[in-house]
């Protein structure tokens, strides 16, 4: 669990939209992405796909059976997450590449063959992953930073994402 | 009088073979669907054309899944097996799987009226004015990392109007998800991958039954020999209807080399002789070829019904011939015409009792009742005509020399009518009889619901249970017509038919339903969307573009026109509404409203009672309907057949021995029901058809026995036992059938004709015999 802030770079706009919040993975069951700036939301994305709720309202529900490629993009940040960099390496057909102390890695899916709704995620990663960005194929792209990131039990890490909803306003 | 019949006979049957001939040089025009047997109904007659047009267009699916442990061998298979139900001609695929381009067209078409079109859930909440749960949720998918909005999307439309309409009314309910352009599911290690497609031909016609199992049977062979260990899950009516036909076919197949052994060898031992047999064909033949010209020239097709029945009761035929060569037992006399002469009142009274049943019959505007009724009495008629015309020209035989036990044999049931001694037994049979009767008359249990009818196999239905477990595809059992006069008259019944199902759905007698309006809205509710969003949503347009870093004006303008259904070509409406649109010509419109989860069809059928515009249609109530309403007929007819023939006989017996005559026939027709509901069998459709049979069969053994006098009377005597043993076996032998209706026939004409032969002997009238010929 940790802390992230979020750049949303649209193309054409005058200004990034950003947004901050904290985020709370739970290893093979669900991400908790709680955006508290500019304004309270909570988005599950699960096995089964991403459902986002305003003050304990859903208003989306996304299914991965109906957008399959949204599955690959949630695997790949849990394990990014979570430091399992083994199977992104191996999907992204490369090595991470030391720099500065630091790594980072590139993964394009067109070029492992995959149609994803990405043209390519670059992660930089420290101790935890430090940032990530995804970039789309018509130039949008996000940029996200994580910080405060902290290992602990699965029950702990459910308990503390339990305390959080307290944030809402 | 002789040659002249036999001129008659003989050009009626060469007619009617001309006419066969002429008919069937395009095959036999056989039509096993029993809802075309329903009369045309006024009132419902859009309903009846929308159903015909939903038929042409292939209503009825057919659905696989196949699987094998990899996706793309699974996906190849799928897609080869596809290719080869379309190009025989079998199915019509459906696009579950909307290809890119299709998506890309269809957004551009909906796009300019993205205003317009809102779902159910934001039209309550603009309604609401809680406009701030759209402009949040439009926020929230904006700034979601896993955003589906992309900068040109987002700056045409802020609040994502387009793409939360688009999810929400093409939401995919199966468990199946999309990937490499199929829809597939993972199992146990195994994928499952979905060809699905629309019946090219009538699931009810027994050719495309037969072809479309050969070519999927044909398919499944390729693909295992092309794929290896590959599993094929696969459901629909037309291996439902081609599973029941075979059966049916199968046992009808296997009872009836049983009982034509039978038969051959009853013929041999009485008769010992080839003669008898070989002119009971001819007898046989002449009825098949009477009823079948008679009824292609008046209907132009034939019912499968119709057929079966029509073919049972020329089954009497053979009776004729019976009667015709225990004459023949008559040491006295040599001469074949005096053998017919012989049988000639009995026979000519049989016929036309009959005949005149029949045309009763016919009166109804019952199209099957009015083919078996024509086919019956055209038959039998030729049927008649060969024994008392044909018979004598090709018979050169002289009297049997054997035979006397038989005729001693045969007159054991007469003398216990009309013996002295067995008086008190007699009454004890009939008071046994009557309370048996009686006990069996209060069980009678009506059913007409064909679900229960039909006996279902297991391994398809499995297959069907695997496909509901693994895809929650199920088929399709009830759903709702909606008629207007134009497409926006139907847009907004559908509409305010939605109001209710939505009731019901959240009460949970339906688990949901698909209508075209949820895709584009009527006119009417199109410019209401519109004027909500413009007063609820618009004022916060320039606060959200500027939160979302948007500058520049509105992107929301007016659209010129709303979106209608005459706008989509079946190709661009998406798959999940294309089929919907049912019929269209000017003045009439009708869609279909598709139900799934039907839990309570009674609360359906009261929505649909409200408003002339709705139906409910369920091919299964269809069906039981049919069943239910032909059932009724069919008895009532047969009490009026009951009358008139009384009045005819009246004319020969008088009217009290007229009612005497017909005691035995009615009895056996009263009692068979209760006797058959004592077994526990249910009262349908099929048992009803059966009384029919009995009707002209026991109205034929009662009227030899009255005209039978002196040594004659053994003969009629033997004629009848022997006609009694063959109808059994042709037909009794039927109530072993696994096949529900089958059966039913099968077990009412058992005890129906047993009982019609031990009583009716007691038709004759010993102190005033009929000694003058007709």
């Amino acid at each position: 669990m940790g802390r992230f802030e979020q750049a949303r770079y649209l193309r054409g706009f005058d200004k990034p939209i950003l947004s901050e919040g904290e985020f709370f993975l739970l290893p093979r069951s669900a991400l908790i992405w709680q955006t508290e700036k500019p304004f309270f939301s909570r988005m599950i994305i699960d096995e089964e796909g991403l459902s986002q709720a305003i003050k304990g309202a859903e208003v989306t529900r996304l299914s991965f059976k109906q957008f399959p490629g949204f599955k690959l993009l949630r695997d790949t940040l849990e394990n990014s997450l979570s430091g399992n960099w083994a199977p992104l390496e191996e999907i992204a057909g490369t090595k991470l590449l030391p720099a500065d102390g630091k790594y980072s890695l590139r993964f394009s899916p067109k070029t492992s063959g995959l149609t994803l709704p990405f043209a390519y995620l670059n992660f930089e990663i420290g101790d935890f992953l430090e940032s990530v960005e995804i970039v789309k194929s018509n130039g949008d792209r996000d940029v996200i930073t994580f910080s405060e990131q902290q290992v602990a039990p699965a029950a702990d890490v459910r308990a503390k994402a339990e305390s959080s909803k307290e944030k809402q306003p | 009088m002789n040659r002249a019949g036999l001129l008659i006979y003989l050009a009626l049957l060469c007619s009617a073979v001309a006419i066969i001939g002429w008919r069937l040089q395009d095959g036999l025009p056989l039509d096993t669907n029993i809802v075309a047997m329903l009369p045309q109904s006024e009132d419902a007659e859009w309903v009846t054309r929308a159903e015909a047009a939903e038929r042409s267009q292939g209503s009825n699916q057919l659905i696989v899944l196949v699987g094998h442990q990899d996706f793309e061998t699974a996906r190849s298979a799928a897609l080869d097996l596809g290719k080869m139900l379309e190009e025989n001609s079998i199915v019509k695929l459906i696009q579950d799987q909307p290809q890119q381009s299709t998506l890309t067209s269809l957004n551009e078409l909906l796009f300019p009226h993205r205003k317009g079109l809102l779902g159910e859930g934001d039209r309550r909440l603009l309604a609401a004015g809680q406009e701030q749960v759209l402009v949040d949720r439009a926020l929230v998918q904006i700034l979601s990392p896993l955003s589906l909005a992309d900068a040109e999307l987002i700056r045409r439309d802020p609040f994502l109007l387009l793409p939360n309409y688009i999810a929400a009314s093409t939401e995919n309910r199966s468990k199946l998800l999309s990937r490499a352009n199929v829809l597939a599911i993972q199992e146990s290690g195994k994928w499952f991958v979905l060809v699905r497609g629309n019946l090219v031909g009538n699931p009810f016609d027994k050719g495309f039954q037969s072809r479309a199992r050969s070519v999927f049977d044909d398919a499944g062979g390729k693909l295992e020999k092309r794929y290896g260990d590959i599993q094929l899950l696969k459901t629909g009516a037309v291996f439902y209807g081609e599973h029941a036909y075979r059966q049916a076919e199968d046992e009808a197949g296997f009872i009836g080399m049983i009982s034509l052994i039978g038969i051959v060898i009853l013929n041999f031992l009485v008769f010992r002789s080839f003669q008898p047999l070989a002119l009971s064909l001819l007898a046989i033949a002449s009825g098949i070829a009477g009823g079948l010209a008679v009824t292609l020239l008046f209907f132009g097709s034939l019912q499968l019904l119709a057929l079966v029945f029509g073919a049972g009761l020329i089954g009497i035929s053979v009776d004729y011939a019976f009667h015709y060569f225990c004459e023949r037992f008559n040491q006295a006399s040599s001469v074949p015409a005096a053998r017919a002469r012989a049988i000639r009142s009995g026979l000519t009274l049989g016929l036309v009792s009959s005949v005149l049943g029949f045309i009763t019959l016919a009166l109804t505007p019952f199209p099957g009742l009015q083919q078996i009724a024509l086919f019956s009495a055209s038959g039998l008629t030729l049927a008649y005509l060969t024994v008392l015309y044909a018979f004598p020209y090709l018979d050169r035989s002289t009297p049997f020399r054997h035979g006397e036990k038989y005729l001693k044999l045969s007159m054991l049931l007469h003398d216990f009518w009309w013996r002295a001694e067995t008086r008190k037994w007699r009454w004890l049979f009939v008071a046994l009889l009557l309370i048996a009767g009686g006990l069996g008359a209060m069980q009678i249990t009506v059913d007409d619901d064909v679900r229960r009818l039909q006996s279902l196999p297991t391994d398809l239905q499995a297959e069907e249970q695997a496909i509901r477990h693994l895809a929650g595809i199920e088929n399709q059992t009830h759903r709702f017509f909606v008629r207007g006069s134009n497409p926006e008259e139907v847009l907004q019944a559908e509409e305010a038919l939605a109001l209710d199902l939505e009731a019901l759905r959240a009460s949970g007698a339906i688990g949901s339903y698909r209508m075209i309006s949820q895709f584009v809205p009527s006119k009417a509710r199109q410019l209401e969307n519109q004027a909500l969003v413009d007063d609820v949503l618009m004022p916060r347009l320039a606060e959200h573009m500027a939160a979302i870093g948007l500058s520049g004006a509105s992107p929301y303008q007016q659209a010129e026109n709303v979106l209608t259904v005459d706008q989509f070509t079946d190709a661009n409406m998406p798959g999940l509404f294309s089929h919907l649109r049912v019929y269209k010509t000017p003045g009439i419109v009708v869609h279909a409203v598709s139900l799934s989860g039907v839990k309570d069809t009674a609360r359906l059928a009261k929505l649909a009672e409200k408003s002339e515009n709705v139906a409910l249609i369920s091919q299964a109530d269809s069906l039981s309907k049919t069943f239910g309403a032909y059932r009724l007929r069919a008895l009532i007819m047969l009490a009026v057949a009951y009358v008139v023939v009384w009045v005819f006989l009246s004319l020969r017996y008088g009217f009290v021995g007229a009612f005497k005559v017909m005691i035995p026939s009615m009895a056996a027709v009263a009692l068979a029901p209760c006797l058959i509901a004592l077994m526990g069998e249910p009262f349908t459709f099929f048992n009803a058809m059966s009384l029919m049979l009995i009707f002209a069969i026991g109205l034929d053994y009662a009227l030899f026995n009255r005209e039978a006098t002196g040594d004659r009377q053994r003969r009629a005597m033997l004629a009848n036992g022997l006609s009694t043993i063959s109808t059994l076996l042709a037909f009794g032998l039927l109530a072993l059938s696994e096949t529900f209706a089958i059966h039913a026939f099968g077990i009412t004409i058992l005890v129906g004709i047993t009982l019609a032969y031990i009583l009716a002997p007691r038709a004759a009238d010993l102190e005033h015999p009929m000694t003058e010929p007709l």
